[in-house]
Order: structure tokens, then sequence, then C-alpha cells
């Protein structure tokens, strides 16, 4: 099955490589993740802003400060003459449609659900800028530490949850990254979805187990007095797949080793 | 209906919608006999009591000044919410978090009243000048969207996508999981706000009269103006700063009341203190009711109840106003 798999990400990073583009801007903070780990720094002429901020974005920010950043416009993409915009799911109608108009190339992507989708927009990523290969490296590096974060045995219930009350749930990435942390994750017990906000009342009546969240120092004094545990998980890490996955993951098997049987 | 009885049947309604919200929720708890330690005990202790004791002074607080504003400007239109000084309060709060100050909510709150006062100030300004009716309305839907405006666009400037998340869901307005903090910091200024208004609704009698016959009465038209702007401003201020903006209670309220207590403002202001804490308790029960983990809005909640009664008072008043 895992060599099939593999064999299938092969294939997939084979595709026939054009004349690879030479000015690519990214509008999204998660493809700008990707994309300034597999193209070359010369071939990057924007990325969005967001990845100027280490607050919202998981990039380094040494590495964020060597492309320039635009706030997501048609004309400030179109001022750094690109070759190729990368765009995502997200990107507003308007812009979409305005550089299209203009007729500068572009390239969608949408919102990974499972490590798969994640690896499979890696790989597509790699190809748009020309360098497969390390795309394929990339994933292999996911997949490793992914590997290394995995956690065998009994799992402990816990629930994300920033301080907005943002709860991510079932079918989302970072509860799959959770499981395989060895969280077993709660929100489907408080009849939360996919992304909810999460009142505390709920949590107080009955304990989410070990709660993950972006400021434990603003954690309503109610649930302190009702004893739940809250742990420090950063809210840059939950928003993208990619190779932000890979700090996620490894930040849910620190905390995972810090719970006491 | 004597004042002393309807303020006493007020009170009663007020005690009954506080216990209400007390115990109301996706789980009813009885507000007595809890077994001290048990989670019913501290989620009543530490959740449903700073929001019952927040919905208490920020109705009241609504309510009050919406009675003030009205007899004020001679104007069944007035409300903080309508001309504007709950969205500057909001203004202040969202720019103050906007700076930093998110983690210091002392400093969230002053800059709150201190928006809520010049918008009150701009207001005063206009009255000065000699506005009319129309004019006044005017200056507070302009003011309103111009104060919402900036707000979006300091929302749009966050940093973060996330700080952005919590600003607009403060924005639209709630009490969901507020703390005895929160309570502690804004039921004070409330009840300051309060006090001041209390004192001008003597003034405001005489103000109906026509503005010479109040000065000729001995009327400090200048005091009585500083009162309502402070007393406004801070209360409402520190309501919002803590609920969001919540609309639509100062206007509904004072409506209700004035066929029970009669036209004079200084007998419409404590009754409509007392009936908008019972409005503003019952709705913020009532959002907890819908089914689902989550729970409605209030400042949504009485909009919804809000917009509908403004638009029946438009079409009453049609031909007398404007």
């Amino acid at each position: 099955m895992r060599g099939f798999r593999l064999l299938l990400l092969l294939f997939a990073a084979a595709g026939p490589a054009a004349a690879s583009p030479q000015r690519i801007v990214s509008m999204n903070p998660c493809i700008d993740q990707i994309l300034v780990g597999v193209a070359d720094a010369r071939q990057i002429a924007g990325i969005s802003h967001w990845s100027h901020d280490a607050a919202a974005s998981a990039m380094n920010p040494a590495v964020a400060r060597r492309f320039p950043a635009h706030f997501g416009t048609a004309e400030e993409v179109m001022a750094l003459r690109p070759d190729l915009v990368l765009l995502s799911l997200h990107t507003p109608l308007a812009t979409k449609a305005a550089l299209q108009r203009m007729g500068v190339q572009t390239q969608e992507f949408g919102v990974p659900g499972s490590v798969a989708e994640s690896h499979a927009q890696v790989l597509a990523v790699a190809r748009a800028a020309g360098h497969a290969e390390r795309g394929l490296a990339m994933v292999r590096a996911i997949d490793r530490a992914l590997l290394a974060s995995r956690h065998v045995g009994a799992q402990t219930p816990a629930l994300i949850r920033m301080s907005s009350g943002l709860t991510p749930g079932e079918g989302t990435l970072i509860v799959q990254l959770m499981g395989h942390a060895g969280f077993r994750n709660q929100s489907a017990a408080y009849g939360l979805g996919m992304w909810d906000m999460a009142a505390v009342e709920p949590l107080v009546r009955r304990s989410p187990g070990l709660l993950l969240t972006d400021r434990p120092e603003r954690l309503h004094p109610v649930l302190r007095r009702a004893g739940v545990r809250a742990v420090r998980f950063p809210g840059n890490l939950f928003a993208c797949a990619g190779p932000g996955m890979a700090r996620a993951a490894a930040r849910l098997a620190e905390i995972r080793r810090g719970v006491r049987p | 209906m004597r004042p002393a009885a309807l303020a006493a049947a007020l009170a009663l309604l007020v005690a009954l919608a506080f216990l209400f919200n007390l115990s109301a929720g996706k789980v009813f708890i009885p507000p007595f006999g809890l077994a001290a330690g048990s989670a019913d005990a501290l989620i009543m202790a530490e959740l449903r009591l700073p929001r019952a004791l927040l919905a208490l002074g920020i109705g009241a607080m609504l309510g009050a000044a919406g009675a003030a504003l009205q007899g004020w400007l001679r104007n069944p239109l007035a409300d903080p919410a309508v001309l504007g000084i709950s969205a500057s309060a909001a203004l202040g709060s969202v720019l103050a978090i906007f700076l930093g100050a998110a983690a210091t909510p002392a400093i969230v709150s002053a800059a709150g009243m201190a928006g809520a006062v010049v918008a009150m100030a701009l207001l005063l300004l206009l009255v000065g000048g000699g506005a009319s009716t129309t004019m006044f309305i005017l200056a507070g839907v302009i003011l309103s969207t111009l104060a919402g405006s900036l707000m979006a666009l300091l929302i749009s400037l966050a940093p973060t996508p996330f700080a952005l998340g919590e600003i607009v869901t403060w924005s639209m307005g709630a009490l969901t999981d507020r703390t005895m903090a929160d309570a502690a910091r804004a039921l004070p200024f409330i009840a300051l706000g309060l006090a001041l208004l209390m004192p001008a609704a003597r003034a405001l009698d005489a103000l109906s009269l026509g503005e010479e016959t109040a000065r000729s009465l001995g009327v400090r038209i200048g005091r009585m103006q500083a009162l309502i702007m402070l007393g406004t401003g801070l209360g409402v201020g520190a309501g919002v700063a803590v609920s969001g903006v919540v609309g639509f209670v100062g206007l509904i309220v004072p409506h209700l009341l004035r066929p029970l207590a009669g036209e004079q403002p200084s007998a419409i202001i404590l009754p409509s203190a007392l009936g908008g804490a019972a409005l503003l308790l019952t709705a913020d029960a009532l959002v907890r009711l819908v089914p689902g983990a989550q729970e409605l809005k209030l400042g949504i909640a009485m909009a919804l109840i809000g917009a509908p009664f403004f638009l029946l008072l438009l079409w009453r008043h049609r031909g007398r106003i404007g």
C-alpha cells in the first residue's frame, strides 16, 4: 500500500516540465510556504503579506523577508510582472478575473483536507515551479516528521480551542494530525462541526481533557477553576497544510510526550 | 399608572428576568441550592452570574440613555446606537486593541468610553448650532457609518487573520463567556453613568417646554447637557467595551413604557432603565436557547427585534417628523 502510494507520487512528480516560470507570485500564505521551499529564490517575484508576519504564518520570518510582499490586489500583483500567479480558493473572484483578463498565467490551489491531498498540493506547486524533484523531497521530509510524531498506544482526550473560541473539528487536517500524535479529539462530543466557535460552559460541565490553545494565559478563569489543563499551541500552526504540518505535528508530539499517563 | 407602582412592577419583572437569565442555557440550572464545588455551581458563579449582571447593567444603561436622549433632543428616534454613540465606543475599543492593548482590558474599556464621550461631544456641538430633528438623525447615521467604516479599516489592517476574527466576533455584540473581571470593569462606570443621568431628568422636563422657558425657569442647560454627555458616554462606552454593539434597546423601551409612565422625560428615565434591563436579560437568555452548539449573537438578535420596531415607529410618526 505504502509502495503503491510512493509510486503514485513519483508518477505525479514526473509530469512534463515546460520551460519553468521565472517570476512566480503566490496569493496565499499556505502556498507561500510551499513555494519558498521548492522554487529557486530568484524565481519568486512576490508572496502574500501574511507571510511577513511571524504571528500569522509558520514561515521563518528571515526567509519571508527575502521576498517582496503584496496585499493581494491585482494591480500590485501585475506590478510584480509575474509569469505565473498561484491563486487560492480564497482569492477574491474579482481579483482572479482581473488577472486572467490581463492574460497572466494562473494556477489555482484548494485547501487540502488530508495528508495525501497536502502531498499532492506540494507536488503540484513544485511542478508548476519546474522543480518536481524538490516537491518530492519536501513530501518525504513531511512524511519523516509525521512518522517521528507518531504516537503508538493509548490516545489521550484533547481539544484545540483558540482564545477566540475557534475550534477545528472532525474533517480538518489538524484534527487528523492530533489523532496521529496520540490525541482523541473531543469536538464532536460537544456537537461542534468542522470550524465552530466553542462556548466555555460545556467545557466546564464535561472536561475536554487537555486543552490546546494559542494563549493559555488568557484561559477563562472558570476553566482554570474547573481544573482543565491548558498547553500552548501556536495559532500559526494549524491553518496550513504543506511544510507547516511538520511543525504542527512536532509540537503535538512534544505536547503528547509531556502528558503523564 | 402611578410612578411607584410602575417602578415596583418593572423591578419585579427585572428580578424574574434575572432568574430566567441565570437558569436558561443549553442546560437548565436552578439558580438556588447548588452543591458547592459542583460543575453547575462553578458555571453559575463564574459564567452565568457575570453574564446576568452585565445584561442587567448594560440593559439599564441603554434604556436610560435612550430615554434621556429622546427627551433632550425631543426626538422619538434617538438612541445610543442610532446616533452612532455605540459605534464610536466600539471604534475606540478596536483602536485600543489594534494598538496592542488587547492584554490590558482596562485600556480597551477606557478607549471605549473615550470614543462614546467624543461622539456625544460632537452631537452636543450640533445641538449648540441649533440643529433640526432631521439634521440630528442624519448626523447620527453619518457618525455611525463613519465609525463602522473606520472599524472595518482597522480590521482589514489587522496583523493576523485570527485577531481579525476575534474583533469581528466581538463587534457583533454578545455576552457569551464574559468573566467576573469584565463585569467588575464595566458595572461601576455604568452605575456612574446612570447616576449622572438621573439629575438631568428634571431639567429635561423644563426643556420640553422649550429652551427659552427652561432658561427662565432657572435650568442650567449647559450643566444638563454635560451630565447627559458624560453619563451616556461613560455608561454606554463601558458597556460596549465588554459586550460589543447591542442596538435598539434604548429605542424600543421608552416607547413601550410611555403609555404607562407618561410623556415627561423625568417620569420615563427610571422605568426605561428597569425596562431595558428586563429586555436585555430576557433576550440574552433566549439567544442561548437556539438549538445546536452555537448561540445567536445578542447584537444580531436585538437588531432582528429592533429594526422592524424602528420601521413601525417611522411609519406611525410619518408626517410628524422631518
